[in-house]
């Protein structure tokens, strides 16, 4: 810093001399006539006061203007026409007009060309400034704030209680409770117990058989055994996983104009049900989420064998996307800040996004933490994941390349020695036809210069930094195929032996048949054209500023299927519309294929052959017998040399020339021809049998790792205004900051120090969490904000309890689970002790925070119609796969509703199973408050609506699953009282009391009164019970 | 883009629902019986409702209330300013308005021959002409002329507005969409409560006998078994109240209920329009040869019975015309615009004029806009592409300053030179008008209190009255 100012006074000194030389004219014309205009039009945000929100840059004295702001000098004094000011107010740079609102009158606007024109004197004093500059610091931001402090686990506090806490928790909580001059409520009664942790650990009411066991079974362990119970269920990670998923703004459709489909997406809404089913610890899942592409070796499925931890990424593809942006950085800029959102909130409980125009308000995250996060999506991109049998599929492609090479070997040996000895053979006898033909295919594969126009290369087989090799699946396996290498190709109308022409990306020397993708590094479109060289067929895909979705008008360019399977070709990619963008290309194959380099370059990168190779005497060869023999030899020396294996890329296409004109040479004999097939025909035939093993690919969206790319700083949030130097991709400085990358994204090492018990953070967010799920508020209420705007904790040691306890169990969330759900605090009644006045209450813990009962609390509205399917007995409990179509009510259905409308049940399946489309929300869920999946919710709300009584009390699904519970009730029981009791148990979990008994008899006995046809009225009066019994609010609430 | 202003929150939502008498759910149920909730400080309500005539795709500016004489003398000419980039990348030529512009009213406001009807009422409305968004797309800019911001997830202006104001009437929604049969590109997000509780959401008219979901049984089931049914269900909750002590949520979804009946009763009245006089109906359209007219006339007649009743905030969708896509003319400019305003002239100067007839114009403001404007150079030969840069609206009634022009394009039409107004501050200007400051309106999500125009807007006091 001093240094800086050392050097920009020096700096100053010529301007100063300048200053002292300024007649008084020029000052009193800028007094008089440039002063006035500044001062109305652009003082009120450029003065002494200027700030960030005004790009630093003042305009009241001369070192303002000349030094500058944010985008640097206003005023360039060597070439005044292009100012940054005069283009500002000309108006002509639409992303840089001033004053914001209207533009200034021309008279204006030329008194300030001029005035600039003459090297914009003014006064050399800056006013000094009312506003102190605060400086951001980080790390008094963090030693101020309570959840950047480590985790320390407090001793549960003493007290002569034993008898009521159950569990450690139970003893902070009660320790609270007493010094506010409270008393817990006494535990509830073990039916509302059941349905309360029914409800909670799996989303479904407990069915009548579970009510009447539990009530039974009088054992010490009955409360353990159904908590077991529960937590081994599928239903409990299917309950679960929906509350991950509204962090992870979970859909199927990308919203927007289209609405289109996310492929895919079913499969990570599988595998975090599993994830939760399985228990796997919560630091994996983290680092699943972030970085899941790059563990190894990863989780694999017991069952399935497929790979579960690569499908952690899948939540970054999950938000929302426009299809065709007209400005396709902003619409970057846009989603990478919804992925931070994402990132922040669910996993740090931190509001990180709220850094990205200016440092954060309130916690301690800068710009610079916002935008290094920014670094590890832009080194990183959409991968669609081949997800089966990862090492099945390695072990194969190991082999098909070693099946491959030593066949290959074996093969051309055959061939080598049968058509060495043909070409001896022609050393004297060639027809003048056969000397033409020969000389021509030597002219065809002479040696090749550089290219003639200029080019920038941006993949090159032969020349490769790790940054140009990223790949996924097997198909290109572990690097380029090398030139020279013999690849065997069962393609029809080919030679089975081709030798390799380049140093490739290639799927040949493994099997075609593998699934895989080849990405080039990102980079700076620098020309009007991407060349591909290339032969074979693949589908390529230019990524944009790392924009996916891409249906016209715009950027259809970006996807192109490429095909060239006779030969070597160069194929053109205009990206003329996309220069100065950063872009990376993607080639899929789709048959044989290989890449040997990509370049820029606005002409064809021709290569003209090596003009003064001269050996040969080529206009002279046919005359020349021993000319003609060199020819021969270089043939002979060429097979050699593949023989050898230090062919050149000349050799090996001198080698494939003679392999195409196999005709030239004298005819082998039959003999080795045979030979020669038998060997292919057990080579293909061994090959087969090792590609038949392939397991049927299963696709997933995942992330891949990229080329280490840094973010620049938007200045005030603007990506048309970039920083001068980028950022380095680190963690947030308040959470230990920098560390090593050795290479590619360094997303791995960052996940690991997220999903680490040193973050103080990722436990405390995550038991928070759990914790609110169960009792309904957490104990930091604001369960996706632990920063300086949230609720402070009510219970700050028995969060860092929870939180030391969880790392301690090595991140157990059913662990946790479990011991809260058996503890004395969850027990409560929602009743307050009766020893407590009212009073007291209200001035000790009005709102409950304490916990002195339990919290009376709404089920989510997947619960509400999954409870509907229990009690009417129709629910199809099959866990996994593709969702169910969301059905479209005649109400719903508009101009943009998807076509194919699901049922209307849902195919009975579980609401986690219907499928969420952004434009198309199941209505019955989002009007019980199913969150609208734009980012992290923790908590959901809890609203009253008409449309939710409306929804319970008409609509077709409900009456069809009411009628299916009538009907099942009034064929099981003959007598109304059993099936009052039984409905009872099946809708509330209870017995009802005499005066409900009572109602509901006397409302039956007057329904059926009279009749004439008594099964059908009795079938009609009890729809009408059970519908009365789904609208009554017990329903839909947790006492 | 985010933040805002983040102190001097008296009380927290939480804080201030935990020390309401009625607790959670009666704050949101406050909000649909008309009972206070907090009302942000601001100016005096010029206005207590709002209806926002939603134009679809984007009408041109250039054909309908920003004569540019230029674009006669460069048409078929290339477009003579730098050009953005397009939505579809198609620039044509320099393109002539097709249709005559001519003064209106005493004001002298400038309206062209596309909407002969609102023509009449020219002295009543405020042109700005100097309108911009943020987007070229339809979806995002969509999303920030509805919601303030350019993705899906935060509340519409109709949800902001039941949120901070509440509903006068106690049978229906503060929020209401009529759907005239287009849905805004975006979807439904478009008018969702994001953040706010789903209460605030728009409740979905159509233009229909039984015009909201759900509203009615199915008629296999008597009235009568529906009486008996309701009252069993009431005893049966009170029981449910008196275990679960009567706990503020059981009481607030009780309370609910209640609502929800009176819902049923007044939505079908409300949307009855037969019982409306026949010279009313014909006066809006409900007997136009065109069928997107009587629809289109529908929706109007529809929003003012639904003002009459008390609802805050109406938007109104455009009806559907056969081979157009909304106003987006990308294509086929002149028939697209001819049947877009052919649909909704008519029934929008009847529901001004019968909104002054009845003494409610002063008190309902009336917003006319679309997401953004169209090129003034050709999209192919015969379209017009988007154009966020300088585009036209309309607003009228309650405390709008009638007969005024304000702002400017540039000598083609393209860009805004004087007077910008923004997304954010048409929205702050909306919110002043009914009396609420727009920095005060917040509600606390994801750790910040958020606001309707994010960190930014201000009132456009040039056209209020």
């Amino acid at each position: 810093m001093v240094r800086f100012l050392l050097v920009s006074a020096l700096g100053l000194l010529p301007v100063s001399a300048f200053a002292q030389g300024l007649d008084r004219e020029a000052l009193e014309h800028f007094e008089e006539q440039i002063r006035p205009i500044l001062v109305n039009r652009c003082y009120e945000c450029h003065d002494a006061s200027s700030g960030a929100d005004a790009a630093n840059l003042r305009l009241d004295y001369r070192g303002g203007w000349i030094d500058g702001g944010d985008s640097g000098p206003a005023v360039n004094i060597d070439q005044p026409n292009a100012s940054l000011l005069l283009r500002a107010i000309s108006y002509s740079d639409p992303d840089l007009q001033m004053p914001p609102r209207s533009k200034l009158p021309e008279r204006e606007i030329q008194l300030l060309r001029e005035w600039v024109a003459s090297g914009a004197p003014g006064t050399e004093e800056a006013p000094s400034s009312e506003v102190s500059e605060e400086q951001f610091d980080v790390e008094s931001r963090r030693l101020a704030h309570w959840a950047w402090q480590p985790v320390e686990r407090p001793t549960p506090p003493e007290n002569d209680r034993d008898d009521w806490c159950r569990d450690d928790v139970d003893r902070f909580v009660l320790d609270t409770l007493e010094s506010a001059g409270l008393v817990p409520a006494a535990a509830t009664n073990r039916e509302t117990w059941l349905r309360r942790v029914t409800y909670d650990l799996t989303g479904l009411p407990p069915t009548v058989a579970q009510v009447e066991a539990f009530l039974a079974d009088r054992s010490d362990r009955a409360f353990a055994k159904v908590v077991d119970r529960l937590l081994n269920s599928t239903a409990y990670g299917e309950h679960w996983a929906q509350h991950w998923l509204d962090l992870m703004r979970f859909a199927e459709s990308k919203g927007h104009e289209q609405d289109f489909l996310i492929p895919h997406a079913w499969r990570y809404r599988d595998y975090v049900i599993q994830a939760m089913n399985s228990n796997v610890p919560h630091d994996q899942l983290l680092v699943e989420h972030i970085a899941g592409d790059l563990v190894t070796p990863p989780r694999i499925d017991p069952e399935t064998r497929c790979n579960q931890s690569i499908q952690g990424t899948g939540w970054w593809h999950l938000g929302e996307a426009t299809h065709s942006p007209v400005d396709i950085r902003g619409e970057e800029a846009d989603r990478v800040d919804n992925q931070i959102d994402v990132f922040g909130k669910a996993f740090l409980g931190m509001t990180v996004a709220c850094a990205r125009c200016h440092d954060h308000k309130f916690d301690a995250i800068s710009t610079s933490d916002y935008y290094a996060l920014c670094g590890f999506i832009q080194s990183s991109s959409y991968q669609e994941a081949n997800i089966a049998d990862p090492a099945l599929r390695a072990q194969l492609a190991n082999q098909l390349t070693k099946h491959n090479v030593s066949f290959g070997r074996q093969l051309f040996g055959v061939y080598a020695t049968v058509a060495r000895d043909r070409l001896n053979k022609l050393r004297n006898v060639a027809t003048p036809e056969q000397r033409a033909r020969l000389v021509e295919g030597l002219t065809a594969t002479a040696p090749l210069g550089r290219p003639t126009v200029p080019t920038v290369v941006r993949f090159d087989g032969q020349q490769l930094s790790p940054d140009d090799w990223i790949t996924s699946g097997f198909a290109f396996g572990n690097q380029p195929v090398g030139v020279g290498t013999i690849l065997l190709t069962n393609q029809e109308d080919a030679s089975p032996l081709r030798i390799a022409e380049y140093d490739a990306a290639s799927n040949e020397a493994a099997s075609p048949k593998l699934t895989g993708m080849y990405r080039t590094r990102t980079f700076e479109v620098t020309g009007k054209r991407l060349w591909y060289r290339f032969r074979g067929k693949a589908e390529v895909f230019l990524d944009v500023d790392s924009h996916r979705t891409v249906s016209g008008p715009l950027h259809s360019v970006c996807e192109q299927a490429i095909s060239s399977p006779g030969g070597w070709t160069w194929h053109a990619h205009s990206v003329e519309d996309y220069v100065g963008h950063r872009v990376h290309v993607e080639f899929k194959p789709t048959g044989n294929f290989a890449l040997a380099q990509v370049c820029v370059s606005d002409s064809p990168p021709d290569e003209a052959p090596i003009a003064d190779d001269d050996r040969f005497e080529l206009s002279t060869s046919v005359a020349s017998q021993d000319a003609f023999k060199r020819v021969i030899d270089t043939f002979y020396q060429a097979i050699t040399a593949v023989e050898q294996d230090h062919a050149t890329t000349s050799d090996a296409r001198r080698v494939n020339w003679l392999l195409a004109h196999d005709e030239i040479l004298p005819p082998a004999d039959d003999q080795a021809k045979a030979e020669l097939e038998e060997a292919l025909e057990e080579h293909l035939t061994r090959r087969a049998a090792l590609e038949s093993r392939l397991p049927d690919p299963q696709y997933a969206m995942a992330m891949i790792d990229g080329s280490s790319e840094n973010e620049f700083v938007h200045l005030r949030g603007s990506h048309k205004r970039l920083a001068p130097d980028p950022t380095p991709r680190r963690n947030l400085v308040a959470l230990g900051e920098e560390f090593p990358i050795a290479h590619g994204s360094g997303r791995l090492e960052l996940a690991h120090r997220i999903a680490s018990g040193d973050n103080p953070l990722a436990a405390r967010v995550a038991v928070n969490r759990i914790w609110a799920h169960l009792m309904g508020s957490g104990i930091v209420s604001t369960v996706d904000n632990l920063g300086v705007l949230g609720h402070p904790p009510t219970h700050p040691e028995l969060l860092d309890y929870l939180a030391s306890e969880f790392v301690a169990s090595g991140w157990d969330t059913k662990q946790l689970i479990r011991r809260l759900v058996l503890s004395s605090t969850y027990r409560q009644a929602s009743q307050p002790d009766r020893s407590l006045a009212a009073e007291s209450i209200e001035n000790a813990d009005p709102a409950n925070h304490l916990i002195h009962k339990a919290r009376v609390r709404r089920i989510p509205a997947e619960a509400i119609r999954d409870a509907l399917l229990v009690v009417a007995d129709e629910v199809d409990a099959t866990p996994f796969g593709p969702s169910v179509p969301v059905h479209i009510t005649g109400f719903m259905r508009h101009n943009r509703s998807p076509e194919i409308s699901g049922p209307m049940d849902g195919a009975r399946r579980r609401s986690i199973y219907i499928q969420v489309r952004r434009n198309a929300f199941n209505h019955f869920l989002a009007g019980f408050d199913k969150p609208i999946p734009s980012t992290t919710v923790g908590l959901r709300n809890q609203s009253n609506s008409a449309a939710q009584p409306l929804m319970l009390l008409n609509d077709p699904l409900v009456h069809q699953l009411v009628g299916k519970w009538a009907a099942n009730l009034t064929n099981q029981f003959d007598d109304d009282s059993s099936a009052i009791r039984h409905a009872y148990l099946g809708a509330y979990a209870r017995l009802p009391d005499s005066d409900e008994m009572e109602q509901i008899t006397s409302f039956l006995t007057d329904r059926l009164k009279g009749g004439q046809d008594p099964a059908r009225l009795r079938q009609t009066a009890w729809f009408d019970v059970c519908l009365a019994l789904v609208n009554s609010k017990e329903f839909v609430f947790l006492p | 883009m985010h933040c805002h202003r983040f102190a001097h929150r008296p009380l927290t939502r939480r804080q201030m629902l935990a020390r309401c008498a009625c607790g959670f759910g009666g704050v949101a149920l406050a909000g649909l019986t008309g009972a206070t909730t907090p009302q942000p400080p601001g100016a005096r309500a010029r206005a207590k409702n709002i209806i926002f005539l939603y134009m679809d795709g984007g009408v041109s500016q250039v054909d309908s209330f920003d004569p540019k004489p230029a674009l006669d003398r460069y048409h078929g000419k290339p477009f003579g300013a730098k050009i953005e980039p397009t939505q579809f990348d198609a620039v044509g030529t320099t393109l002539a308005s097709p249709w005559k512009f001519a003064q209106h009213g005493e004001s002298g406001t400038w309206v062209s021959e596309l909407f002969p009807n609102v023509s009449r009422s020219a002295d009543k409305l405020a042109v700005v002409r100097s309108m911009v968004s943020d987007f070229s797309e339809h979806n995002t800019a969509n999303y920030f002329l509805h919601t303030g911001f350019g993705q899906a997830g935060r509340p519409s202006m109709g949800a902001w507005l039941s949120y901070g104001l509440g509903c006068e009437a106690n049978d229906l929604p503060a929020f209401v969409v009529i759907n005239g049969g287009l849905v805004p590109s975006g979807g439904i997000d478009n008018f969702a409560s994001g953040f706010l509780p789903a209460l605030h959401q728009a409740t979905m008219f159509k233009p229909q006998r039984l015009p909201v979901a759900n509203l009615a049984s199915p008629a296999s089931i008597s009235p009568t078994r529906v009486r008996s049914m309701r009252s069993l269900l009431a005893s049966l909750d009170a029981g449910v109240a008196e275990r679960y002590a009567h706990d503020d949520a059981i009481e607030s979804a009780i309370a609910n209920y209640e609502l929800a009946y009176r819902m049923q009763l007044a939505v079908p009245d409300v949307a009855s329009l037969d019982s409306e006089p026949e010279y009313i109906r014909r006066h809006y359209g409900l007997d136009h040869d065109f069928e997107p007219t009587r629809i289109f006339a529908r929706e109007c007649l529809l929003a003012r019975r639904l003002i009459e009743r008390g609802v805050r905030f109406i938007e109104i969708t455009c009806p559907r015309t056969s081979g157009n896509d909304r106003w987006d003319a990308h294509g086929g400019l002149i028939k697209n615009h001819t049947e877009n305003a052919l649909a909704t002239d008519q029934p929008i100067a009847a529901l001004l004029e019968d909104l002054e007839t009845r003494g409610m114009l002063d008190e309902t403001l009336v917003v006319w806009a679309g997401e953004f404007g169209r090129t003034p150079f050709a999209q192919g030969s015969d379209g017009r592409d988007h154009n966020p840069f300088g585009f036209s609206i309309w607003m009228a009634g309650g405390g709008i300053r009638g007969g005024t022009t304000y702002g400017r394009t540039d000598e083609f039409g393209y860009r805004v030179v004087e007077n910008r107004v923004t997304i954010h501050d048409l929205h702050a200007t909306m919110l002043h008008l009914l009396g609420i400051d727009h920095t005060k309106l917040t509600y606390r999500f994801g750790g910040r209190d958020m606001r309707l125009t994010d960190v930014h807007g201000e009132v456009v006091e040039a056209i209020v009255a």
